[in-house]
């Protein structure tokens, strides 16, 4: 009896898997990046990836900092739309995968991240191609990591690239007034990590009608392959969460989004270093998007005291669109023509 | 007569989505709104922490680990594996800048063109290959 329930049950779970590979369809086994790339060096949950390029592919390396909210393949999700796969067939081409962070890594400050972490990918980069200095891009928060690396390490630094990343929170929009109610002493007394799933909700919840008008937009077109393999794509990714590390989470919110330190240039590493906008040197493209909810535009404005030569691009999308969405294009392009000039 | 339908059915859809997005908006906007709902994130945070702790109080009175134990030593080993990194990296430097003056004095014809280049191996040895 008990027998022929096991089989049971194994035939009704052997049908439920079929299903549901039948319904995701290419969701269930699509990648997560699609430029083949190899994992060059690990610390801990960090790795270090390099992109294949073509054969003699040479100049400056370009290190790529994901944002610690999300997993970093939103730059290469498909082919047509990758921003990885146009900086490999120009230059050797890097990135940090922060992997996916657990209460083991609940105690490490921010500055672990934008300091610490960054500093071994530029050594290591630094070791395997003989250079003495790396550029950089950084998106949304891995772009305030960036900026806040190159304001420490200007030597590390020639050329920045600031894809949507907000620098001056005294005006962050949404998601500053939510920081500022955000119960964070009860938050730290209570959890090692800040749940991916609570993110990606918060991140929904601002955008109440958002998966109505996705859900009309698919209606609309999922007819067409090339939006289907794209939505499948972006579907794939957003289900894709990570945890935030409890402490680091602690003092996004309290040093950034609240007290606006980096702005101010008193913000300090947990080693006593003050991140100093003054000592940056980097040429640096502030790359930000008209319609940002997330990093609105006047996030984005770098502190008077930063003396070092920028130069501004308005892409009209949103936070998102502007990795994948029509003018995508125009915004990888844009970065590609200042890191080569 | 079925087109001025789903013409009707359009509009409504349409009135709809507009009526709801711009009093969404305005509620996810709202101060209040979003003070009250932080309100009640700090008393189930403040509950998660009174029952961890009780949870943790109940463990050791059975002489076991509790869970915040083992993450506090999940932690100090993460600490552990950080230094470790860094004293690695030291030795590395250190060894690079005893290698370099000899590397000086050796003959050029002596360094192959290629290993100059060859990538350094791994933090752990185990350099993987993604596939697409």
């Amino acid at each position: 009896m008990i027998g022929n329930m096991d089989s049971m049950v194994q035939h009704l779970d052997a049908i439920a898997e079929h299903v549901m590979r039948k319904t995701a369809g290419e969701l269930d086994t699509y990648p997560r990046g699609v430029t083949p790339r190899e994992e060059v060096y690990n610390a801990g949950n960090v790795s270090l990836l390099r992109f294949i390029s073509p054969e003699g592919v040479e100049g400056t390396p370009l290190l790529i900092i994901p944002s610690l909210i999300n997993r970093w393949y939103v730059l290469d999700v498909t082919e047509e739309t990758s921003f990885i796969k146009q900086f490999a067939q120009q230059r050797p081409t890097y990135l940090i995968d922060w992997g996916y962070p657990g209460e083991e890594v609940g105690h490490l400050p921010l500055s672990h991240y934008y300091h610490r972490s960054i500093k071994r990918a530029v050594r290591q980069i630094c070791r395997q191609t003989d250079v003495e200095k790396v550029d950089m891009l950084g998106y949304c928060i891995g772009g305030t990591m960036a900026y806040a690396f190159s304001c420490l390490e200007p030597d590390l630094v020639d050329h920045l690239v600031l894809l949507t990343a907000p620098i001056d929170f005294a005006d962050a929009g949404i998601f500053a007034k939510y920081a500022e109610y955000f119960p964070i002493e009860e938050f730290s007394a209570s959890m090692n990590k800040m749940p991916g799933w609570l993110l990606a909700a918060s991140f929904q919840f601002v955008q109440p009608m958002g998966l109505y008008q996705k859900t009309k937009m698919f209606n609309d077109k999922f007819e067409s392959e090339s939006f289907m393999k794209l939505y499948n794509a972006m579907e794939r990714w957003i289900a894709d969460p990570v945890d935030f590390p409890g402490k680091a989470y602690y003092e996004l919110i309290t040093d950034l989004y609240k007290k606006n330190l980096l702005t101010k240039g008193t913000l300090m590493t947990a080693d006593g270093q003050t991140v100093d906008p003054s000592a940056r040197r980097a040429k640096t493209l502030v790359l930000n998007a008209g319609k940002d909810h997330i990093a609105p535009l006047v996030t984005t404005e770098l502190p008077a005291s930063d003396l070092a030569p920028v130069s501004k691009v308005t892409i009209p999308s949103g936070h998102i669109g502007i990795t994948t969405g029509r003018n995508a294009k125009d915004a990888c392009q844009s970065a590609i023509d200042f890191l080569t000039n | 007569m079925f087109t001025m339908g789903e013409d009707m059915m359009k509009q409504w859809a349409n009135n709809w989505e507009k009526m709801m997005g711009e009093h969404l908006e305005k509620l996810v906007h709202n101060e209040k709104f979003i003070s009250e709902m932080s309100k009640s994130i700090a008393a189930t945070m403040t509950g998660k922490a009174f029952y961890s702790k009780a949870l943790d109080e109940q463990m050791a009175a059975m002489n076991l680990p509790s869970r915040t134990e083992i993450i506090k030593i999940m932690q100090k080993l993460t600490d552990i594996e950080e230094r470790l990194i860094d004293l690695s990296e030291r030795f590395e430097d250190f060894a690079d800048a005893q290698a370099k003056p000899a590397a000086k004095t050796a003959p050029v014809a002596e360094k192959p063109a290629a290993a100059a280049h060859a990538p350094a191996p791994a933090h752990d040895s185990k350099a993987k290959k993604h596939k697409k």
